[in-house]
């Protein structure tokens, strides 16, 4: 079982919310950072890394010297400059390098070699919560891909037992990394943070899973700054006829805890009883959802 | 019609379709099925798109899987390309024969 937190603007939430849905159905989820730009559900949950594996991206391009014959046409097929000629020879700057390999297919002499360019690293984590944490660490310049989502999914499904719960957390935005995100979940989370970008953004989210057919349900965070964000966010929630599972006032003092290290389940404030009910909300989706599917199992 | 479903393990449907490690095809004469492999399975981004051209130049005509993504269903759709939903899990011949008694 699969539930992603996906949100479309960053800031709203997201990691806030795994965590806390994490503490809740502890020991039996896993935690799958799939937010590697800012992954920061290691210092939500407390992590102290277990193992590690690096990531390749995609084949990184050099320029073999001895074959080059320095005609050039690498550095004019370069759109992005990455080619240059230094004091004797040709040579490609990995920091301008898109990878798009324009000019491997340029070169008349082959001299244009791949090699396996380390992007990143992959972690296994143990958290202060006693459940693994699957995250992971781009090297500076590097970007995110649905091709990393992917592999930190892979890592957290294989450790997911029968019956526990897969919690991912997601990117912000629209595009590849959060599909990867969001592909053969079994409940979307869609946080709102209740401002304008933040409704806007969500709005782009919901068309987004509307066409992946996924099951959905909001929580507006941040209510009670602008009754009329909230009414907004509250409205679109109903256009899309996506079920409101709760709505988190925003509290100072939810940032604070989390500061401290503990998540929103540990709150003490005003703010209590409305996170309490939101994830009671959310438990019980999951609890009906995975009761449904052991039914249907049994079926079959 | 010529039908492809992406699977992991080469046995049963597999959860993802852009990035699912080989495509079963399958010709429709009957529920035999030959497993390629996805190049794409591993690019960065436009795993869904690059998996739609491949299927679209292997000549098929109806993806199964669970979900199909919003680019993959757009290029699916542009090649002309329908899509039928299966669980998830299921044994591809009980896929396969599933559509067939459908269409």
């Amino acid at each position: 079982m699969t539930v992603s937190v996906a949100s479309g603007k960053g800031g709203a939430g997201k990691t806030s919310i795994s965590a806390a849905i994490a503490e809740l159905l502890a020991p039996d989820c896993v935690y799958a950072d799939c937010d590697v730009d800012a992954a920061n559900g290691a210092i939500a949950l407390g992590a102290s890394i277990r193992e590690r594996e690096p990531y390749n991206a995609g084949p990184g391009f050099r320029i073999d010297a001895d074959r080059c014959v320095g005609c050039g046409l690498c550095a004019e097929a370069c759109r992005f400059h990455a080619i240059r000629h230094g004091m004797t020879e040709y040579s490609i700057a990995a920091e301008l390098c898109e990878r798009c390999g324009a000019c491997l297919d340029r070169c008349p002499v082959g001299a244009i070699v791949t090699y396996e360019k380390r992007a990143g690293e992959l972690f296994v984590s143990d958290t202060r919560l006693g459940i693994p944490l699957i995250h992971a660490e781009l090297i500076p310049g590097e970007d995110t891909s649905g091709k990393l989502v992917r592999k930190v999914r892979e890592r957290a499904e294989r450790i997911t037992g029968e019956g526990a719960v897969l919690i991912v957390d997601s990117p912000p935005g629209i595009g590849c990394p959060v599909i990867a995100s969001l592909s053969g979940s079994d409940l979307v989370i869609i946080a709102i943070e209740a401002s304008a970008s933040g409704i806007r953004d969500a709005e782009r989210l919901i068309e987004l899973v509307a066409t992946m057919k996924r099951k959905v349900v909001i929580l507006i965070n941040k209510t009670g700054l602008d009754p009329l964000m909230d009414a907004r966010a509250r409205n679109m929630a109903g256009q899309a006829g996506i079920p409101i599972a709760g709505e988190i006032p925003f509290a100072p003092e939810l940032r604070s805890l989390e500061e401290t290290g503990e998540t929103w389940l540990s709150a003490d404030c005003v703010a209590q009883k409305r996170v309490a009910s939101a994830l009671r909300a959310v438990k019980g989706i999951l609890y009906t959802m995975k009761r449904a599917k052991g039914a249907q199992e049994d079926r079959t | 019609m010529k039908y492809a479903l992406p699977t992991d393990d080469g046995t049963t449907v597999g959860k993802v379709f852009g990035r699912a490690k080989s495509f079963a095809i399958c010709d429709g004469s009957d529920l035999s099925f030959s497993l390629v492999d996805n190049g794409g399975a591993d690019s960065e981004h436009g795993a869904g798109t690059g998996a739609a051209a491949f299927l679209a130049d292997k000549g098929v005509d109806c993806v199964l899987a669970p979900e199909v993504g919003p680019k993959a269903a757009g290029a699916l759709a542009s090649a002309g390309i329908s899509i039928e939903s299966v669980a998830a899990g299921m044994a591809l011949e009980v896929a396969l024969a599933g559509i067939r008694t459908r269409s």
